[in-house]
């Protein structure tokens, strides 16, 4: 090899690892076209779509229900909760992406059929890649008021 | 060009891309820390493990925005003579200047009895070097019986 040759071909490699850095540093979008289909399948009531969602190992924290883990628990929760009587609509979101996860927190207004007022809560969710399709791994929520039938509660709020 | 002098001029981009982030270990004293404060009822103590921007996202109520509303809610909610906590790691992940948490809690009552279980999930930020709580979320696993104040009619 001669002299230019390799200069060049150090060069050439220097050029490609720093490219190669460049690339990882490249900002990426939330996968929002998921998260829509979430709503959509939410809105109606398509729960096996909805289990779809989440990943294999998904975990999902209702308020004050146990942990649900898992596809087919997941699914028949979400069965459980009949999410098609319900208008559900997303706001205020934030989303970061976290190494190999994106976080996103918002808000959510949830119209139920036969109640007059929306219940209104706020979300946090860690969305892992499975393969090429960005799935919930972890999904939590809680709505900012007591139901309404509810006593007062003077018990710590933890 | 001799084989050390590319070497070291190969030495840059290839340190560069061989910086793939080393996991921190989770900074589990931090944690340990709060149920510390927790236990002796130190509101301000606690309120000063999370980030200055830092919310709650407590069961049926708002979210709790900044420090200063942080410390009054703990003030409130975790008075002198309030449950023991315990507190269990379930799951974490450092991510770069954030980590995130899973864990579960029990409230325990004078007599050791457990009046509430839960589960919560906390995203941690690094801030100057120090590990603080960013984002704090919990729920009960069972909806909270109703109680009987002592200024309402018996």
């Amino acid at each position: 090899m001669n002299r230019n040759l390799l200069a060049s071909w150090v060069g050439g490699m220097a050029l490609l690892g720093a490219a190669g850095c460049e690339r990882a540093e490249t900002p990426e979008n939330f996968p929002q076209a998921a998260a829509d289909g979430w709503v959509a399948a939410y809105n109606s009531g398509d729960v096996e779509g909805l289990a779809l969602m989440y990943t294999e190992d998904s975990e999902v924290l209702p308020p004050d229900e146990p942990i649900v883990s898992g596809h087919a628990a997941i699914e028949e929760f979400w069965r459980t909760y009949n999410p098609g009587q319900v208008r559900l609509e997303i706001s205020e979101v934030e989303a970061r992406k976290l190494g190999d996860y994106w976080y996103r927190e918002g808000s959510y207004s949830a119209l139920v059929q036969d109640e007059g007022m929306p219940r209104v809560g706020k979300f946090i969710e860690l969305w892992a890649k499975d393969g090429s399709a960005w799935l919930l791994y972890r999904h939590m929520w809680s709505p900012n008021s007591p139901p309404p039938a509810q006593m007062p509660d003077t018990a710590p709020a933890i | 060009m001799r084989a050390a002098t590319i070497l070291f001029l190969l030495m840059p981009a290839l340190a560069g891309c061989a910086q793939a982030p080393v996991p921190e270990p989770f900074p589990q004293e931090v944690a340990d820390a709060w149920v510390g404060r927790y236990t002796a009822n130190d509101a301000a103590g606690i309120a000063a493990l999370y980030t200055e921007d830092a919310q709650l996202l407590p069961p049926d109520q708002e979210i709790v925005s900044g420090r200063a509303a942080i410390q009054e809610f703990f003030a409130r909610t975790n008075p002198p003579g309030s449950a023991v906590i315990e507190i269990a790691t379930v799951e974490t992940h450092v991510l770069g200047d954030y980590a995130h948490r899973q864990g579960s809690f029990l409230l325990k009552g004078p007599g050791g009895q457990t009046v509430r279980a839960g589960k919560f999930l906390e995203l941690w930020k690094k801030v100057d070097g120090q590990w603080l709580i960013h984002r704090d979320m919990w729920s009960a696993n069972a909806p909270v019986p109703a109680f009987v104040t002592s200024d309402e009619p018996a």
